[in-house]
């Protein structure tokens, strides 16, 4: 057991997560709790599988929350409109968000930096506009109403509590395999490349392969959060997916440090924290939120995943300017 | 059908203008920082907003437009100063905190100018010139003749002025940029309040032709964003071109297919280009070492 | 992974899975509402203070806040005194449905009111059927009111309500046959031409074309454009500021001059100032407070809408517009039928709402009935026309 959080570090991280997720269980008494936990797992895997992109394949995508939103159509045209059993729909759901994130991804191959940046901004784009005017599908612009709950072997998760529950497990699971993937094999060799392109294929490894791949895992997990969510509040509509949410998610990654699961899942946690506390405050909610965030940026350099290596620093500052 | 095409031409150009004129504002930051500015759509409605408040005050409407950007070029430079030189050198994170900014700014918007969208009157309010049954406004004119004034200017800065030239060599080589005596840091800073600057010189203009709103900002940053990226960002003045470009787009395609269908028209154009081209549609091809 | 390796993950997973599931069969104990007098009676308010949707939600807010000082400076409802519990969904769905789970559930309220857009409004549905409260909505959207309406109330006209006054309009006291709808793609703009498109055939008009144009777009002349060629007989738009306004502005520019028929969603003092001379003779239906001075004497609402339109403009410094009559008698309804239940128990409470009768409010005269939770009828809208920068009751 300890052998393999040797091999994998991430998983101390997603054993401390999940401990946290059983910890607030027991604690938390009103379903607000809940959903507002869930709110945060799901937010947490989204985070975790951008961070991946960015941090782990070295590309960007402004398409993560219309990912997301396919997951959460996908499952809620297969539950509400065929009555596909949950289980399968989420399922269905990770393979929609995968197939759609390797169309995103696709001009990873061609493109670098701010243009690819501006090429999955527009896939994103698109794919919203398509929520909005597929409307015998998806509802349009109203949004998908009357969300069938969760079920699974015919016991429905009403309950927000026993939903919580259902979330972490989901979450937890995804987590520890995407921890696990990233010091895999397949892991190291997305790092070769991310550092060097020539020198990986000189290995003999085929960066389109790997980048394409994390582009898919990445929107597999984000197919599969759309899901969840769909069936927590139950009602969807376009512009909980629009670009503005996929900026943010980037923004939270940047936040959390590019390449950090602890900086993620801390991200996540701060991000869903300051969306509850903010809005109390009006028409102040927005700015609030805005000055959390440049604080963040402007002081936080590296990450809140680097914490630990900016307080030494700091020490070693207040030491020198002591001493002088 | 052919004054049609024509009509539609022409209002493609206006918006166009429109989104190329915010565009190089994104182009500008960019070619020194190497960062995306995400605040500039912000920036473009409070240099509106403010040129309104100015004509509200009885300043005659040219003063209050070229006011309007120097008072607002100068808060960005207090605001760089202050705060954005911490992360000046990680584009990574001036892109996150320009986020924040823009967050910011909204509230601000909508504090000191209200919830409702305001429009600048102009003294050529209504005026149209009918050029053989063609309509087009003066203040559509102005749109399109401050764009090419943007294109001649930047066109100019870029490549003979010694600032416009440092400017671009901060980013591009560094090092050597820092040997020969230049400061990054500041060039950065100058970058930053120019595309500003821009944005809000586009946000008078566009003022009086659509009323704009504090919430305006999203839409126009994304294509001005769009509009630079068409054009390739390592020639800012073009990022003109690749809005207009992007404007006609649009406006052609309305006659093609639902209206509702207008952007995905435009945006599969634009990823189709990339394909082809993946430095932008104008860029002065791969003239960078790696 | 070695065989080893997986035999633990799967372990310590299903240990998870037991955890979590006797997290949640430690259930704590329902929280039953208390049948004691409460010391204040909290209400949870949701709207759109940021956002695309603020021009909606700030006026709806600042009537609420309006009238429950009012009602709280002579001493609340039986000298208990009235607390709102205001939160901004930003017009994000999402949000709205947290705010509602937390009002709920946190906050206890006894009712609800929300949200200013329809999509948000939505959103809470499904929280409010769980949990079970009064909820009044001041949004628009057919659906809020269709399917199950055991606990949503509406004070705003419903789309189909709007559009089928204007329809009869221009049905009965115009010629227009040939009609072009231009409107905008949010939920408000998409929901109204999808009625007008569908009732169209009932008021005996043709649809000869209809465009779209996102919220916030700096010019629509395209869309107009294409609008000319096919040669109709009047436009309709429908959206909120600013498009309508642009719309009026580059029709003009385009010399496209034919009637243009609004939307209640222009029906306030900034479309006319926007739009300028384009304004001049825009007809749109209206809610009867914009036109409150030309009512007929003998119309229930007039006095009332009069003395609430200058104690609001004392206070704000503008004039109402049709959004803050919504929330005013929503708050109004909500506090009667406290009055008349005695009781805030969710179903007591609902009960009394539900038998409202013969309600005079800014709106309008509500009545709800076990079928028709839909206060606002046709009869309770006007259609305006722009004469001179001033509104004309036609109708």
């Amino acid at each position: 057991m300890l052998g393999l959080f040797k091999k994998y570090k991430n998983l101390k991280i997603v054993l401390f997560f999940s401990l946290l997720l059983v910890f607030a269980g027991l604690f938390l008494n009103n379903e607000y709790y809940f959903a507002t936990a869930s709110i945060f797992v799901i937010n947490s895997l989204l985070i975790t599988s951008l961070m991946m992109v960015i941090g782990y394949a070295g590309q960007i995508s402004l398409a993560h929350g219309a990912i997301y939103g396919i997951g959460a159509y996908t499952s809620a045209i297969l539950t509400t409109k065929l009555g596909a059993p949950f289980l399968l729909a989420l399922l269905a759901s990770a393979l929609a968000g995968f197939l759609v994130s390797l169309i995103v991804g696709a001009p990873s191959l061609k493109l670098r930096g701010h243009y690819l940046a501006m090429a999955t901004l527009g896939v994103g784009e698109i794919i919203v506009i398509l929520f909005q005017e597929l409307d015998f599908l998806t509802g349009g612009v109203n949004g998908f109403v009357g969300i069938k709950p969760a079920e699974i072997f015919g016991y429905s998760f009403v309950n927000l509590t026993e939903y919580y529950a259902l979330v972490s497990v989901i979450a937890v699971s995804i987590l520890a395999f995407l921890a696990i993937f990233v010091d895999s094999k397949i892991g190291r060799a997305l790092r070769a490349i991310k550092s060097s392109e020539i020198a990986a294929s000189s290995l003999g490894l085929n960066p389109s392969f790997y980048k394409l791949m994390v582009f898919g895992l990445s929107g597999a997990v984000a197919g599969s959060c759309g899901s969840l969510y769909a069936h927590l509040d139950r009602f969807i509509s376009p512009s909980t997916f629009s670009v503005s949410f996929s900026v943010m998610m980037v923004a939270m990654v940047i936040v959390g440090g590019e390449s950090s699961f602890a900086g993620s899942l801390a991200a996540a946690l701060i991000f869903s924290l300051l969306n509850e506390y903010v809005r109390q405050f009006q028409e102040l909610s927005q700015f609030l939120f805005g000055l959390g965030l440049f604080l963040v940026a402007i002081y936080m350099k590296g990450g809140i995943g680097n914490i630990g290596k900016i307080f030494p620093a700091k020490l070693e500052r207040v030491k020198r300017s002591e001493a002088s | 059908m052919i004054e049609t095409l024509i009509q539609l031409l022409i209002s493609g150009a206006v918006l166009g203008s429109i989104y190329g004129l915010i565009g190089v504002g994104f182009s500008v930051v960019h070619t020194a920082t190497g960062a995306i500015n995400f605040a500039q759509g912000e920036f473009a409605v409070l240099g509106a907003f403010l040129a309104i408040s100015l004509t509200g005050a009885d300043l005659p409407h040219f003063f209050a437009v070229i006011i309007s950007p120097i008072v607002l070029t100068l808060f960005v430079v207090l605001l760089f100063r202050i705060f954005l030189t911490r992360v000046a050198d990680d584009a990574l994170y001036l892109v996150v905190a320009t986020i924040a900014l823009s967050l910011m700014l909204k509230t601000l918007l909508l504090y000191f100018w209200g919830r409702e969208p305001i429009g600048l009157s102009s003294p050529f309010q209504g005026k149209t010139l009918n050029i053989a049954g063609l309509m087009l406004g003066y203040d559509q004119l102005l749109i399109i003749a401050g764009a090419l004034i943007a294109y001649i200017f930047l066109l100019f800065f870029f490549s003979k002025h010694p600032a416009g030239k440092a400017m671009k060599a901060v980013v591009e080589e560094k090092e050597i940029a820092m040997a020969s005596g230049l400061n990054p840091a500041l060039y950065q800073g100058v970058a930053f309040a120019f595309g500003s600057l821009l944005g809000a010189f586009a946000g008078c203009l566009v003022a009086p032709v659509s009323m704009l709103s504090y919430n305006s900002g999203g839409l126009l940053g994304l294509k001005g964003f769009a509009s630079a990226i068409f054009a390739g960002l390592d020639r800012p003045e073009r990022a003109v071109f690749g809005g207009i470009i992007l404007g006609v787009i649009e406006s052609l395609v309305v006659l093609f297919v639902p209206s509702g269908f207008k952007d995905v028209v435009a945006l599969i154009v634009l990823l189709i280009v990339l394909t082809l081209k993946p430095e932008g549609f104008l860029s002065g091809g791969r003239k960078r070492l790696a | 992974m070695n065989k080893k390796h997986r035999f633990i993950l799967t372990i310590s997973i299903l240990i998870l899975v037991l955890l979590l599931s006797l997290t949640s069969c430690a259930k704590k104990e329902t929280n039953k509402t208390e049948e004691r007098k409460p010391e204040v009676y909290k209400i949870g308010v949701i709207l759109s203070l940021t956002g695309a949707g603020s021009p909606l939600g700030i006026p709806e807010r600042n009537a609420l806040e309006m009238l429950a000082d009012e009602i709280n400076g002579k001493g609340g409802i039986d000298g208990i005194k009235l607390e709102l519990i205001i939160e901004d969904d930003q017009t994000d769905p999402a949000k709205a449905s947290q705010a509602a789970r937390k009002l709920i559930e946190k906050d206890k309220v006894i009712a609800l009111i929300g949200s200013s857009v329809s999509p948000c409004s939505l959103a809470i549905k499904e929280i409010v059927a769980r949990y079970g409260i009064p909820w009044m909505c001041p949004s628009a959207a057919n659906a809020i009111t269709e399917g199950d309406i055991k606990w949503v109330f509406r004070t705003a006209p419903k789309d189909a309500v709007a559009v089928e006054a204007l329809l009869n309009y221009i049905s009965k006291n115009t010629k227009y046959k040939r009609l072009a709808i231009l409107h905008d793609s949010n939920a408000f703009g998409q929901s109204g031409a999808d009625e007008i498109k569908k009732r169209s055939v009932d008021f005996n008009v043709e649809i000869v074309s209809i465009e779209k144009y996102e919220t916030n777009a700096p010019d629509l002349s395209s869309q107009l454009t294409k609008i000319k060629q096919s040669n109709p007989d009047a436009i309709i738009v429908w959206g909120t500021n600013p498009g309508p306004a642009i719309a009026a502005k580059n029709m003009k520019q385009l010399g496209l001059n034919i009637q243009y028929f609004g939307s209640h969603g222009i029906a306030n003092k900034k479309f006319i100032e926007l739009a300028g001379d384009a304004a001049e003779g825009v007809i749109f239906p209206a809610g009867k407070i914009l036109v409150a001075d030309q009512l007929d004497d003998g119309d229930p609402v007039k006095e009332y809408m009069l003395e609430f339109a200058s104690k609001y403009e004392k206070r704000f410094k503008e004039k109402p517009v049709t959004f803050t009559a919504h929330t005013y008698d929503a708050l109004n309804i909500l506090v009667e039928s406290i009055k008349k239940a005695k009781s805030i128990e969710p179903e007591k409470l609902r009960e009394a709402i539900e038998s409202t009768k013969d309600y005079i409010g800014l709106d309008g005269t509500i009545d709800y009935s076990k079928e028709d939770h839909d206060g606002i009828g046709i009869d309770d809208l006007v259609i305006v026309k722009i004469e001179n920068g001033k509104w004309i009751k036609l109708q």
